[in-house]
């Protein structure tokens, strides 16, 4: 009896040995990321700014991709385009790329081309789906020949295809995957991209495995996005040897993990700030908004939160990475940092502390306000500018928030001063101030006829200098009426452990595993 | 019969009163042989000062922030306790962290009790749809996971101090219906209660003179035990970000924002965890040494 | 007995019903419209929001959609959830039995400290070894859950790189992956409890020790070992695996942020998650089911009371 437990153990000791051999001898190459939070893969419903459109550009190719150094649109799909006239496309695609084949819409060996049709079908979902991409320009779309796309724009589109959110981030799928209902836009989980999804958990793990037919050489098997919700959890996962990649990390790890041999790959930029709403007491006084903007000391505020070289201090709205508007040199002269300066404009406005009780107060009130934010770094500079405003007497406190209630004070105008950040490329201006915003995207509630004017008329130009000028010009004057108080830009950082080879970081769009520069492979 | 009714009740009063301070003495007694409690009481009471005379006793400015300071070790440039990310001084931050805890504890368990008691008190004595109602509501309560009915709430409310004071009062109220009901079904039939009814003692008089007196002693304990749990609740909301908001010091909070600080500065989450262990124990240690004390039959 | 389960099932009916109905009334308040946030947030149109919003209902009053969701629910149908668009009943099934899993660990590690250490204090009372358990015990009822599994995590996982810190292993990646994973979480959630029975354990024990049927056996000249195993653990243990039983309840609540912590896939993040997102119906059907994980084991619990109880006085 005891003897037969024995041998029964000792096989089994066996089997487990040699299953683990053939595990580690056949070198897997899974790459492990982390994703803060998935949803759905569907292309054309929340590709917003979340993990998902990682998962997606793995599954779907775009036409073009941007080049990580200089912003430029590289081929994809597209193999080359034209402008004939200001107010015309033409794409040509690269023939011979293949759908995945073997599953729900293509059998095995039964795949097919991607085609102009294909091109044409996916930008019209996008159109009426995906209201992230900003597609509003387009007009018409027709196929030239089997491979050749002619777009036709209302007007002159410069940066159609590579501006993100634009033409080069639509995913192109195969109509025979997609299904329209009556709420929304169904998509089986079948492209022509370089990985083919496996599994998908909402909130969990999504799994996706080498497409043998892509075009380009797929060096890893498999990729694993798994999420890991909490931030110092998932710095914590990289250093242990539990992922591969950290995407989107905590800034304030960063300077360590630099020194302890990991890659970093920053890309974009978001703009950060603090919104005051102007059409509210006590913000719909130019001089209590001036005030307030005197008495913080921003750059201290940031640069405590923020390690140097994960950030820039901001002056404006329009991040570095935006061909038009940014303009530090001709902002600076607007930040004064002048703390009595800034209590005097206060006291002027009415704002003192009559009482003694060490808070300013005006017609029996107390100055105080809440500044609305969501959890993250910026719960830090936003602590560190409250400490700042209770030291001049305003009582002002943080209000973490979750997104969603966070969006919905901002949006109903239920806010006095608030967290800022917008992502917006070349139409944030617009979105954030134009007066025909409000309620919208117009958070601040910020109305300037000539704001508007200027940037109407920026819309219409079509010299591209010129409309940077125009840009600069309403940026200028939206400062001066101290409808923000601009702090920094956050460059959006990935980390990537040292064994991950030609990892690179594309500014728009997912993550760059594969393409005509790279493909990513492990050597552990 | 009827003339020799208040002087037999004044003598039993009477016998009461000799007997309750009698009993009162043994309990002092016993609960101050029992060294835990005594540890306990001298533990809450550091705490209770602490939180009194905050201003005086917390040597810097518990909102301060000096960034050339951040992230020092306990001992550190005369930071007893270090300081935070901020540069902050964490000793000063815990020990007006300290006045939040004892003060949300103190209300929640106001207004638990006052809440459960009546509550409790009318079901028992009641009974009928009364105690029906109330009790399916306790169960109701019960079978919730606390802290998703918590988190729910505070979403709702928004998070504010007084916000956690009402939600965990809300949440707490039940035990002590329970407890109080549960004593009135006893006492309700004892000759006491029904000589008090049978001399036409209004309902009202029964309940708040005659038995809840009898509740207190178990009352006492469960609100030991249980201002202990509002703490641990308090700091797991403030923990969640749902607390308290910055730049107040509230001990959850603290940790929340020591928790991204893991691996460069691992103390601002040790210490302020360690504050809160210490006043729950504290807390834990004196309900214990009360329950032996006052009533030896209650269970763990 | 039959009666007496079928009279507790059709009083926990009215409980859940209360249950759906203040969750419904919570969340009807709750600030923030997942419809809205997605919209602003650039993932729908105008257009599909409108839609999504009759789909859901969420355009009606609150006591059209609460009738609606109780249909629903009544034929079985748990609805799809607005944010991810996938059926909440399938979500729920995937991760229910993780959060099964873990408070099932966490309850066996608490009762395999807290009996033997309750066991050993008691028969040694006073004794150092007492007190040692004693304060231990209060020390782990006193520290906040989550707040020991930071330093686990950093202990374990980061600075000794023992353990893994997020997930849940697979028994087709090995038992030790399995094991491994399971590890912390389950530390984390278990310790107050077994610092919870293990007070009690000592504490029953020592009450049975002193009855009479004990002193009998001790007068009957048994010897002490005999008396303690054979007749007082079994009944002294009753109380123990009640109120472990009962905590079962809690400790599925309580997971919510163990779960967060250790990214373990259970249900405990799932409602967090659509706390935050205000996927509503997710809210409600997760909510539900705690509540009537909660019912269930209270009354398994009782049931097995009432069969357990009347042998304990005849042993």
């Amino acid at each position: 009896m005891v003897n037969r437990w024995k041998r029964q153990a000792i096989w089994i000791a066996v089997v487990l040995f040699l299953l683990s051999v053939a595990l580690v001898a056949s070198g897997e190459q899974i790459l492990v990321l982390s994703a803060k939070d998935l949803e759905s893969y569907n292309p054309f419903q929340l590709l917003g700014r979340n993990d998902d459109v990682h998962v997606a550009t793995q599954i779907w190719d775009t036409l073009v991709f941007s080049n990580k150094d200089d912003f430029s649109a590289q081929r994809e799909l597209a193999m080359s385009w034209e402008t004939p006239d200001a107010f015309t496309w033409v794409i040509h695609l690269r023939p011979g790329v293949m759908y995945q084949d073997g599953n729900e819409v293509f059998p095995e060996g039964q795949s097919r081309e991607v085609v102009a049709d294909d091109v044409i079908a996916s930008v019209n979902y996008a159109m009426k789906y995906a209201s992230n991409l900003n597609l509003g320009s387009i007009v018409s779309l027709e196929a030239l020949d089997k491979y050749t796309i002619e777009v036709k724009t209302d007007t002159p589109q410069p940066l159609l295809l590579t501006s993100i959110h634009r033409l080069g981030d639509v995913l192109i799928v195969p109509p025979e995957a997609v299904t329209e209902t009556d709420t929304g836009i169904s998509v089986l989980p079948v492209g022509s991209g370089p990985f083919e999804l496996q599994s998908f958990v909402p909130g969990e793990e999504a799994i996706a495995t080498r497409n043998e037919d892509y075009w380009l050489p797929v060096l890893l098997d498999e990729v694993r996005f798994v999420v890991i919700p909490d931030a110092s959890a998932s710095v914590i996962a990289l250093e242990a040897g539990q992922i591969d990649v950290l995407v989107y990390g905590p800034a304030d790890e960063g300077p360590r993990l630099i020194d302890e041999g990991y890659q970093l790959s920053r890309r974009g930029g978001s703009y950060r700030g603090v919104g005051l709403n102007v059409s509210k007491p006590p913000f719909d006084d130019i001089r209590v908004r001036e005030g307030v903007s005197m008495v913080l000391d921003i750059d201290s505020a940031w640069q405590a939160v923020i390690p140097a070289g994960f950030g820039e201090r901001a002056y404006g709205q329009v991040p570095p990475w935006v061909p038009m508007g940014y303009d530090p040199e001709g902002l600076k002269d607007l930040d004064a940092f002048d703390i009595a300066g800034g209590v005097a404009l206060l006291n002027e406005a009415g704002w003192t502390d009559s009482d003694g009780d060490g808070w300013l107060d005006k017609d029996g009130e107390t100055f105080a306000i809440e500044l609305k934010c969501f959890s993250g770094a910026q719960v830090r500079v936003m602590t560190i500018l409250a400490t700042q405003l209770q030291a001049v007497g305003i009582e002002a406190t943080v209000l973490q928030q979750d997104v969603g209630v966070w969006v919905d004070d901002l949006l109903g105008g239920n806010t006095t001063a608030f967290f800022d950040f917008s992502y917006a490329g070349d139409t944030g201006l617009y979105s954030m101030f134009h007066s025909t915003a409000i309620g919208n995207s117009n958070t601040h509630y910020y109305s300037n006829s000539e704001v508007d004017r200027l940037l109407d008329q920026a819309l219409e130009t079509i010299d591209f200098a010129e409309r940077s000028e125009l840009w600069k010009a309403a940026q200028r004057l939206i400062i001066q009426d101290r409808a923000i108080i601009p702090m920094y830009f956050e460059w959006t950082t990935t980390y990537v452990a040292p064994y991950v080879k030609n990892w690179v970081t594309a500014w728009g769009g997912g993550l760059q595993l594969v393409s005509v520069e790279n493909s990513v492979y492990l050597d552990k | 019969m009827t003339d020799r009714q208040p002087r037999v009740r004044a003598i039993e009063d009477d016998a009461n009163d000799v007997r309750r301070i009698s009993q009162r003495k043994r309990a002092i007694r016993a609960f101050f042989k029992n060294r835990l409690a005594v540890i306990g009481l001298l533990l809450l009471l550091g705490f209770v000062i602490c939180a009194v005379f905050a201003e005086q006793i917390a040597p810097y400015d518990p909102l301060e922030m000096d960034f050339q300071s951040a992230y020092l070790k306990p001992g550190e440039r005369g930071h007893v306790l270090g300081t935070d990310n901020f540069g902050r001084d964490i000793l000063s931050r815990l020990i007006h962290g300290s006045r939040i805890s004892l003060t949300v504890g103190l209300v929640v368990v106001t207004i638990a009790a006052a809440l459960g008691s009546i509550l409790g008190l009318l079901s028992g004595y009641y009974g009928g749809v009364v105690d029906t109602l109330v009790m399916r509501l306790v169960e109701v309560l019960a079978s919730f996971p606390f802290l998703i009915l918590a988190v729910a709430v505070m979403t709702v409310l928004g998070p504010s101090i007084y916000n956690v004071m009402l939600v965990l009062g809300i949440v707490n109220w039940p035990i002590y219906a329970r407890l109080v009901r549960s004593q009135v079904l006893t006492l309700r039939e004892t000759p006491f209660v029904e000589a008090a009814r049978a001399i036409g003692g209004n309902n009202a008089r029964i309940m708040f003179i005659h038995i809840l007196p009898n509740c207190t002693s178990s009352l006492i304990v469960t609100a030991a035990m249980s201002m202990a749990g509002a703490i641990l609740a308090t700091a797991a909301l403030g923990f969640l970000g749902l607390g308290v908001q910055p730049p107040t010091p509230e001990w959850g909070m603290m940790l929340n924002e020591g928790k991204d600080f893991l691996r460069r500065a691992p103390h601002m989450i040790t210490i302020p965890g360690v504050a809160i262990m210490l006043v729950v124990l504290s807390l834990n240690f004196i309900g214990d040494g009360l329950r032996d004390a006052l009533d030896p039959h209650m269970r763990v | 007995m039959l009666s007496y389960i079928t009279r507790r099932l059709l009083i926990s009916i009215p409980v859940l019903l209360g249950i759906t109905f203040i969750t419904f009334a919570v969340l009807s308040l709750t600030p923030g419209d997942p419809i809205r946030m997605m919209l602003a947030t650039e993932k729908i149109t105008p257009e599909v929001a409108d839609t999504l919003t009759s789909y859901y209902g969420l355009d009606r009053p609150w006591y059209v959609q609460y009738g609606r969701y109780l249909g629903n629910l009544l034929r079985g149908d748990l609805g799809v959830s607005i944010t991810s668009r996938t059926s909440i009943a399938e979500s729920i099934a995937q991760r229910l039995p993780n959060t099964i899993l873990l408070a099932m660990s966490s309850m066996l590690l608490a009762l395999l400290i807290a009996v033997p250490v309750g066991i050993i204090s008691a028969t040694r009372r006073n004794s150092l070894v007492d007190y040692t358990a004693l304060t231990a015990a209060m020390v782990g009822v006193s520290m906040p859950s989550y707040w020991l599994g930071l330093l686990l995590l950093l202990q374990f996982g980061l600075r000794w790189k023992l353990l893994p810190i997020w997930g849940i292993g697979h028994l087709s990646d090995g038992l030790w992956d399995f094991i491994s994973h399971l590890i912390l979480p389950s530390v984390t959630l278990g310790t107050g409890l077994a610092a919870l029975l293990t007070r009690l354990t000592r504490a029953s024990i020592l009450e049975v020790l002193s009855q009479d049927f004990v002193r009998t056996a001790r007068a009957k000249g048994l010897r002490e070992r005999v008396v303690l195993y054979k007749h007082a653990l079994r009944s002294a243990l009753i109380p123990v695996i009640t109120t472990a039983g009962l905590q079962l309840g809690y400790l599925l609540g309580g997971a919510v942020i163990v779960e967060s912590i250790f990214s373990w896939p259970g249900l405990g993040r799932l409602t967090i998650q659509a706390i935050q997102k205000r996927d509503l119906p997710v809210i409600q059907t997760s909510t539900l089911i705690f509540a009537v994980a909660f019912v269930m084991v209270t009354l398994l619990v009782d049931v097995l009371y009432v069969f357990i109880d009347p042998r304990i006085r005849y042993d």
